[in-house]
């Protein structure tokens, strides 16, 4: 579904990226894991065309996309969570949601999934005239997944959805990423919690410095003695 | 505290007196050391006022709250339109109240820009200029007719708005406020220096067309000219009304942009620019159909100034034109409709009303102005009149689902 091949990308004179390769297929979790400033993030920015790449090839479902404009991205029906939420303070839950449907037309299929977005995260719609900023880390975090799933995406992008977040919610939310899954959307996801990463995820990348270092089942990482000492604590 | 001062008013006196004298210096020193005696009379006074005030407030609210809000803005409506027949002899105040009604425009203008979508932008008068110049080169050398030339004005502006916003509206914040500055002096420059078009240091001059709008102008059969059958002595009254209904127009289309998609695009733009990338708005295209839509307005300003005007100068189109205008949207509450015009009308008016009642004061005019923002951006810096209204809908939404 997704392919990246040879990804370069930097900032300025940066270098963040060096060469990443990764595939996303349908129907998958795909768990992209590293330390702080792996390129990780950045990954996610060039499929989402925000942060333009130097070189390499970003396919989506066989189609280059490294060229369009983040809009047509959202319309092709790759929607992200931005990492930190980055959710519209002055703008009420309702019109949160509103916006992530702005590359849609038919007012109906966007009522149906404002009520499926209700179902998933019931909170929201207590809290639905509410301005965004006033809800809490784990409220903003479910309305940022909310806002991109009312673009209807077929590939969601998921940056760091547990950060700062209590590991109640963060269940909570892992849970919703799982049943997502099992609804037919693909998800990319970030993680600096590797564990709880890798035991939601079929598959995983290790990213280090701008490169993929390591990559294959999720269970199958969780297990790498590699992994486990830099990543899980674990020896 | 009186002591520092009483330490001050001395130092002060010290320092002044070889160049002030004596007796310049002492009074300086003794006027500096009552400072604080002063506070103290007007703490005093201000804790004995404030019962009084608040009570007089209230009363007032209550008065105005009676009275739906349907009936204010058509009895304000009305007052608008019928005051000025009755003044239609005193061309003072109808000119002052159509340059304020011009001002509003432009700063409903900039309020999209700077409002709406948070975009800053320092040389607006740029575009008025534009609009202003195309209208005046066009009715004097082609006698375009006015509503030709409001057309072609407000067209040359936003074609201008749109050529310089596409490769600049890269750049956030600071950075485009600087190209825009640099904008707004370049037209200025432009329009000084390329005589053969716009007479530049000597100005130009238009001759608009006016197809009737109600007027009659001066003629030997009639006398003085008339509006509507009504002799006025004012040629510009119909002018203010042009200028008035322009206005109230103006006000409807902004409050349907604001709730309109484009509307939601531009707040999402200036609360979170990445994220409104990732929502799927197109990012580029709407701050370009910002920056265009604002060049419109300020377009047609300026067709509205030069048609009234018949004369232009470039030195009107400067820097300060740029400023007062970014003060009344600033001061009224950005992105706050009634905000904005209440803010033009303020800051209109002061001059005129320092000039008319406290003409000592009138060269302290920038100062007052300045005063004016300094203690507005410490005790109200959301403005005179916020935007409260989506503040308001909610609450009127939760009461309802209650």
């Amino acid at each position: 579904m997704l392919d990246l091949s040879g990804v370069h990308s930097a900032y300025g004179p940066i270098e963040v990226l060096k060469d990443v390769t990764l595939a996303v297929r349908e129907g998958e979790i795909v768990a992209l894991i590293g330390a702080n400033g792996a390129g990780k993030t950045t990954t996610l920015m060039a499929v989402s065309a925000i942060h333009k790449i130097k070189a390499g090839e970003i396919l989506f479902n066989g189609r280059s996309i490294a060229d369009a404009a983040p809009h047509e991205i959202v319309r092709l029906g790759i929607s992200q969570v931005p990492e930190g939420r980055r959710i519209f303070p002055r703008m009420s839950v309702e019109e949160n949601l509103e916006m992530g449907a702005y590359a849609r037309n038919s007012d109906l299929e966007i009522r149906k999934d404002l009520e499926h977005v209700f179902q998933l995260f019931p909170i929201l719609k207590e809290r639905r005239r509410q301005l965004g900023g006033t809800l809490s880390g784990g409220e903003q975090q479910m309305l940022a997944i909310g806002r991109a799933l009312m673009a209807r995406p077929k590939l969601l992008l998921l940056d760091e959805p547990s950060l700062g977040l209590a590991p109640k919610i963060v269940s909570q939310i892992f849970s919703v990423i799982k049943n997502l899954n099992a609804e037919g959307v693909t998800i990319l996801l970030v993680e600096q919690n590797a564990f709880a990463a890798l035991k939601l995820a079929h598959r995983a990348y290790v990213l280090e410095t701008g490169r993929v270092v390591l990559s294959g089942e999720a269970a199958g990482l969780l297990t790498n003695p590699q992994v486990r000492k830099s990543y899980l604590g674990i020896n | 505290m009186s002591r520092r001062f009483f330490l001050t008013a001395a130092w002060l006196g010290a320092l002044t007196w070889p160049v002030l004298g004596t007796a310049a210096a002492l009074k300086l020193a003794l006027v500096v050391s009552l400072i604080p005696a002063a506070l103290g009379c007007w703490n005093a006074l201000r804790r004995a006022a404030v019962v009084p005030c608040r009570g007089l407030w209230a009363a007032l609210e209550a008065a105005s709250g009676r009275i739906p809000p349907r009936f204010q803005i058509w009895g304000l409506a009305a007052f608008l339109c019928v005051a000025p027949l009755f003044l239609r002899h005193q061309t003072k105040y109808i000119n002052l109240a159509t340059d304020t009604l011009i001002m509003v425009l432009l700063a409903l203008g900039l309020n999209i820009v700077l409002g709406m979508a948070g975009l800053f932008m320092l040389g607006y008068a740029a575009f008025y200029a534009i609009g202003a110049y195309a209208f005046a080169i066009l009715s004097l050398k082609f006698q375009v007719p006015f509503w030709g030339g409001l057309v072609a004005g407000a067209a040359a502006a936003a074609l201008v708005g749109f050529v310089v916003g596409l490769p600049s509206l890269r750049l956030r914040g600071d950075y485009l406020a600087i190209v825009t500055l640099g904008l707004g002096e370049t037209i200025r420059y432009i329009i000084k220096n390329e005589e053969w078009l716009t007479g530049g240091t000597f100005g130009c001059p238009s001759r608009p067309v006016f197809i009737s709008f109600g007027l009659e102008p001066y003629s030997r059969k009639i006398g003085s000219p008339r509006f509507f059958g009504w002799p006025a002595a004012v040629e510009s009254i119909h002018y203010y009304f042009l200028a008035l209904a322009m206005v109230a127009l103006s006000v409807v289309a902004m409050q349907r942009l604001s709730n309109s998609r484009i509307g939601r695009a531009w707040v999402a733009l200036r609360e979170d620019e990445t994220a409104a990338q990732a929502a799927g708005v197109p990012t580029v295209w709407a701050k370009l159909s910002a920056f265009t839509l604002s060049a419109v307005w300020a377009g047609m300003a300026g067709v509205l100034y030069a048609a009234k005007q018949k004369f232009l100068a470039p030195e009107i189109f400067d820097f300060n034109l740029s400023a007062l205008v970014l003060s009344m949207v600033v001061l009224g509450g950005m992105g706050s409709i009634p905000g904005v015009v209440l803010g033009a009308v303020v800051l209109q008016m002061i001059p005129w009303f320092l000039r008319d009642f406290f003409p000592e004061f009138q060269n302290y005019r920038l100062l007052i102005y300045g005063g004016l923002m300094v203690l507005m951006m410490i005790w109200r810096p959301q403005g005179l009149w916020p935007n409260t209204r989506r503040k308001i809908e909610l609450q009127e939404e939760t009461d309802a689902v209650a």
